[in-house]
């Protein structure tokens, strides 16, 4: 019912879709991590990923435990090849800028590295 | 005293408030604090200048530049003229202009959302190439 005098109501509907496909996209992640549906192939970061630490047994472990489990999460979250390739492309295409400042871009697709040793 | 200060003001006020509060986030203790400030301000000279151009990158700048603009009422004189637009409508097409306007917000919306997971995944990516080459 619409009173006399008032605007009428502003549709719901965009709210509601709003939070629905916010909670899909952030759940996204975590449906990623148990059913592994990403088909991006890993970007070749050369270095073993962090493995899941053991819980910790003592007190004094509870600080390098969640050290560990943040170094895991962050090497095996929900779609983070997918995300890196993606941001790996914005960044080059985008700006020119490259992700790690070890490597050199040339001319003609050559990469020269900047690791001395 | 503040609401009798012109508007430019009032937001330039509220953006050094703003930004001197970033300050206490990033320092780990107050001394660290209080170098910070007085680097800030100029009364502590750095130790090693660094050029504008290290830190200036096409990404930084694109960043300051929108975020600049949209830290001034844009998007809602944006809003406020696709409003416009719609009501100019004829009215069987306002509902529909106004379904897509709406479709349109959710769908930038989303996509801000899509940019901040990929640049907060970008930061783990930790290559290590030496042993590439």
């Amino acid at each position: 019912m619409q009173l006399a005098g008032h605007p009428p109501p502003k549709p719901r509907w965009p709210d509601y879709v709003l939070i629905g496909l916010f909670f899909g996209v952030l759940s996204l992640p975590l449906l990623d991590g148990a059913f592994h549906f990403d088909p991006t192939k890993p970007q070749s970061e050369n270095r073993l990923l962090a493995n899941c630490p053991p819980p910790p047994v003592r007190l004094q472990d509870v600080k390098k435990y969640l050290a560990d489990w943040e170094a895991f999460f962050n090497d095996h979250f929900g779609f983070r090849n997918c995300l890196i390739l993606w941001h790996n492309k914005l960044k080059w295409y985008g700006f020119k800028e490259k992700s790690t400042p070890q490597v050199l871009v040339g001319s003609d697709g050559w990469l020269f590295s900047l690791v001395t040793g | 005293m503040l609401e009798k200060m012109p508007r430019p003001l009032r937001h330039a006020y509220a953006m050094l408030v703003v930004t001197m509060g970033w300050v206490l986030f990033r320092s780990n203790t107050f001394a660290g604090a209080a170098d910070f400030f007085a680097a800030l301000s100029g009364a502590h000279p750095a130790m090693q200048a660094q050029s504008w151009s290290r830190y200036a990158g096409g990404e930084v700048i694109w960043a300051l530049g929108v975020g600049t603009a949209f830290s001034l009422p844009l998007w809602s004189s944006l809003k406020a003229a696709g409003h416009r637009l719609v009501q100019a409508l004829p009215l069987p097409a306002r509902a529909l202009g106004l379904g897509l306007g709406q479709a349109v917000e959710i769908l930038l919306v989303l996509g801000l959302l899509l940019i901040s997971a990929i640049w907060l995944a970008g930061g783990t990516y930790n290559p290590f190439i030496y042993f590439g080459f």
